[in-house]
């Protein structure tokens, strides 16, 4: 029953925003709102370590009237998504500046995002889940077509074709995995997972599958809309789409490449996974010389959800449980990144990195806060990137050794242009732009608060994520 | 049955208080007329009556396909009065012709001879082509009327030449004996059973607006007054959709194999050509031409996969196109009424003076493109569910690239809605009714969304 309100009161919240009658109070109320959901989910966290064999599931007889199974299932990867969600919209919601005077629709569309992407993470039949999955996709459109910067009607657009041709890949998939489920047919993971298919089968399957995830996720070479995107959308738009919506592809590859095509995963793996690794190095080599701090956190993200889906790829324990707790990592550390960007932006008007400098000694709580949100995009240890990554080093080194030696050697890359322009930003003389940089208001390091508390929870006691994923 | 009989005398009725001259109780005596022969209609739910010699059969698929052209027609009459605002005369000609067409497509949906077929298409096609031209002194409204009726009437003639096969090979023109003889002599078809089996396909295909046959649809809709087009694009759509459906799954539902290759070559030549045709329009009614043809070949799969007793699928598919399409119209005849282009344009920032109809304007575009968790995917969904378990794999890969193209284009107007600056100063103001009814359609596509399940096991 708690998953259902996890969907529901999301949903209610939104239509009720969407009337417009709460005016003013729109934001405090969607951020009380995604409180409340953060407070359930920890319930629910609770709940499901107490749950036999590990899985709270739902069922819900309505196929007569709806035409599907409503089936919705809580293992541990969907907690742990879901917990990200929960942790990351408040901040979001919060985030948003007074003087930017976002109207109620604003905020309930990032609501019904938070029920989509609670219904992706939670769904366990498969046309319930690409329902929700195109679903996530509508908010973030609109946030992106009506509060974004220039151009952003091409550019949005552009996202959602990209996007869409993706889910319909998928989608064909899914019709043909249904045809093929022994009669009556049927929808649900578990009939799914059953099918033992010929390899000839499961590559078409697999490369259906793996467009849709690696559009989403962006993985190289279906990236070129991801830049963009991040940089036109509002900077709530970017921690939506960069912190938790890419997480549902690789959600999607733990949920279905992994086991519906294990031959082409085992036996492919020599082939995309160095493709992968292109990408993971092309992005931290384009980070380096990006003049602009939006766009590098956009190649910067794209570096690291290469390393995750590598390990995911590499389809051994301790790469896919690395995988699943760098998800969460990656979802926290990039909306911290996104955050410090804001706040830089608010004060400075401007995102290009030369026009920055000497940050560090007009606001030196800033600075701290900053420094710890790079050095754990750096995978530093006692961060919670290291643990991550550490796993899924390890876990590609099993698979193959020069692919984890030349993953490994990416790491350095990221710590080139991370401290890069961290010294840019904050060290050096000031500029026109910083002359008057004030310090983090209380309000402003409130929300850092989640941010940097999992960081360091998770850096130093990983465990208590590791021991839900373990078997 | 009553239900015909019952529009047929309100379109009298029409004509009599229009030849005296009283504008006032026109629409009025529409509005109960079909409300009336609505619940008449739903009335002979599950009798499954047989009237005339079989003549025509009231049975649940045609009640349902019934209830929903009723029920459209019924919308389109409440469009009227602010479509013909301007006009001062009684307008009593359009509404009983608009009424004479429904009779003819409720007389498709229920047909048990091919006579009744051809009565009904020839009742609903006469009344269109002089709708197509009611605009008297607009050249484009003459020139719709004209192309429409010379392409129709050839169609008309193929489909009755292809019916006269039918009954020269089989002896009947009643579908139950046909299907009797085709059982019979399935293995050795007379030649002139085929080619008049063809024949009268390729009048239907004519009639959906389908490829090969669909190069009056644009120019035709186009031309038409639009809220006569909207009825065309609806009622006369789906009315014969439903009538092939009937036609082909009835009488030649045992040899299939016959006609499953040419139909599924037109449904394929259909989808690939409305909608990479709709991909370059700026005109949004022309567009909505082509979102039609592409549509009308998505139904053809309907024809092709589904069995008889399936066929809430296609209703589901009916509703979802019927009530999309009328509310995409009525946003389009209020921005037309301000701004005076059917151009893209016309749409700039209208969800800043008019949030309501810009919402209602998204999500018929958004469920047309079939996007979930709307009537429109739901459709889609159980449709190419039903074509795939035939084995129609790469029918459903060529829809759902249709499908990939439509996104496209339907979101266009959603765009310029809510990014773009608006042309317009002030809003458009729209009667309460009108916005009330823009909203039921919108609550009505999220809802069926939701429950498909509904529909789908209805029929």
């Amino acid at each position: 029953m708690i998953i259902v309100l996890l969907l529901i009161l999301p949903l209610l919240a939104s239509l009720l925003l969407f009337t417009g009658k709460l005016g003013k109070q729109s934001k405090n109320f969607a951020l009380v709102t995604s409180l409340v959901i953060f407070a359930i989910s920890l319930v629910a966290g609770y709940a499901f370590t107490f749950a036999n064999n590990k899985v709270l599931s739902l069922d819900l007889n309505l196929k007569q009237l709806l035409d599907i199974d409503i089936i919705l299932k809580l293992d541990a990867v969907s907690l742990i998504m879901i917990m990200l969600t929960t942790l990351l919209v408040p901040v979001i919601i919060a985030s948003t500046d007074k003087k930017e005077q976002r109207t109620h629709n604003f905020y309930a569309l990032i609501l019904l995002m938070q029920m989509a992407l609670i219904g992706v993470f939670t769904a366990s039949e498969m046309i319930l889940f690409y329902i929700f999955w195109e679903l996530a996709l509508i908010p973030i459109f609109f946030i992106t077509a009506l509060w974004g910067g220039e151009n952003r009607k091409k550019i949005s657009v552009k996202f959602l074709i990209y996007t869409v041709v993706g889910s319909f890949a998928m989608l064909i998939a899914i019709l043909y995995l249904y045809t093929l489920t022994p009669a009556p047919h049927s929808f649900s993971f578990e009939s799914f997972y059953q099918l033992k298919l010929p390899y000839s089968v499961q590559v078409p399957v697999f490369l259906a599958f793996f467009l849709a995830f690696a559009i989403k996720i962006p993985l190289f070479p279906f990236h070129s809309w991801q830049a963009e995107t991040y940089n036109v959308s509002p900077v709530q738009g970017s921690m939506l789409l960069a912190g938790i919506m890419l997480k549902m592809g690789l959600y999607g590859m733990i949920r279905f490449i992994l086991p519906i095509c294990p031959d082409v995963v085992a036996g492919g793996s020599l082939i995309f996974l160095p493709l992968i690794l292109f990408g993971v190095i092309y992005g931290a080599v384009i980070a380096i010389t990006q003049p602009n701090l939006k766009k590098l956190i956009a190649f910067a993200s794209l570096s690291h959800v290469g390393i995750i889906a590598l390990g995911l790829l590499s389809n051994n324990h301790y790469g896919i449980e690395g995988a699943v707790l760098q998800m969460f990592s990656h979802g926290v550390n990039v909306v911290g990144f996104f955050l410090c960007y804001y706040m830089i932006v608010k004060r400075t008007n401007t995102d290009k990195i030369s026009d920055l400098g000497g940050i560090a000694s007009a606001a030196p709580k800033f600075a701290t806060i900053f420094l710890i949100i790079v050095l754990a995009n750096v995978a530093l240890p006692l961060t919670n990137s290291f643990v991550g990554e550490f796993l899924i080093l390890l876990g590609v080194f099993q698979f193959n050794k020069l692919i984890a030696i030349i993953a490994g050697l990416t790491i350095i890359l990221g710590a080139v242009y991370m401290l890069k322009m961290y010294q840019k930003i904050m060290y050096g003389e000031k500029s026109v732009a910083t002359e008057s940089f004030s310090d983090l208001t209380t309000g402003e390091i409130l929300l850092f608060v989640p941010i940097i508390v999992s960081i360091f929870l998770v850096g130093i006691f990983p465990s208590f994520i590791l021991q839900l994923l373990a078997p | 049955m009553y239900a015909i009989i019952t529009i047929s005398i309100v379109a009298i009725i029409v004509l009599f208080f229009g030849a005296i001259q009283k504008k006032r109780p026109l629409l009025p005596i529409v509005y109960v007329g079909l409300t009336l022969a609505f619940i008449l209609n739903l009335l002979e739910w599950n009798k499954s009556i047989h009237y005339y010699n079989e003549m025509y059969i009231a049975d649940n698929f045609s009640i349902a396909f019934n209830a929903v052209l009723i029920f459209t027609t019924l919308l389109v009459f409440i469009f009227a009065p602010v479509y013909y605002k301007p006009v001062k005369r009684p307008l009593e000609d359009i509404y009983a012709l608009i009424l004479f067409a429904l009779v003819g497509s409720l007389t498709m949906t229920g047909f048990g001879n091919l006579l009744m077929l051809f009565v009904g298409i020839e009742t609903l096609s006469l009344s269109l082509y002089i709708l197509a031209g009611s605009k008297k002194f607009d050249p484009n409204s003459n020139e719709a009327a004209m192309k429409y009726f010379l392409t129709g009437s050839f169609a008309s003639g193929f489909l009755l030449f292809g019916i006269a096969l039918l009954y020269g090979a089989s002896g009947s023109l009643n579908l139950e004996e046909i299907k009797q003889y085709v059982i019979l002599h399935q293995h050795n078809m007379p030649g002139m059973l085929n080619i008049g089996l063809l024949l009268v396909a390729i009048g239907m295909t004519f009639k959906i607006g389908a490829a090969p046959f669909h190069f009056w649809a644009p120019d035709v809709y186009e031309g038409s007054p639009t809220l006569i087009t909207t009825f065309m694009a609806t009622v006369g759509k789906v009315a014969a959709i439903a009538a092939f459906f009937r036609l082909m799954n009835s009488s030649f539902g045992e040899v299939e194999s016959i006609w499953k290759i040419t139909l599924t070559i037109f449904a394929i030549a259909t989808i690939l050509i409305g909608n990479l045709s709709a991909f370059y329009q700026d005109n949004v009614k022309r567009m909505f031409a082509y979102s039609g043809i592409a549509h009308a070949g998505y139904m053809l799969i309907a024809i092709i996969a589904l069995k008889q007793d399936a066929a809430g699928v296609l209703l589901l598919y009916s509703i979802s196109y019927t009530i999309a399409t009328i509310t995409a119209f009525a946003v389009l005849i209020l921005v037309r009424e301000e701004t005076g282009t059917f151009s893209i344009k016309a749409f700039n920032g209208l969800a800043k003076h008019n949030p309501t109809e810009a919402f209602a304007m998204t999500i018929a575009m958004l469920s047309l493109a079939g996007i979930p968790p709307l009537v429109g995917f739901a459709a889609k969904y159980n449709l190419f569910i039903s074509a795939i378990e035939q084995g129609n794999l790469l029918l459903v890969i060529v829809a759902i690239v249709g499908s990939m193209i439509s996104v496209y284009f339907y979101i266009r107007p959603i765009v310029a809605m809510y990014a773009n600056q608006p042309s317009a100063t002030s809003a458009i103001d729209s009667s309460s009714n009108y916005k009330k009814q823009i909203i039921l359609a919108a609550v009505l596509m999220i809802l069926l969304g939701l429950i498909p399940g509904v529909i789908i096991n209805l029929i």
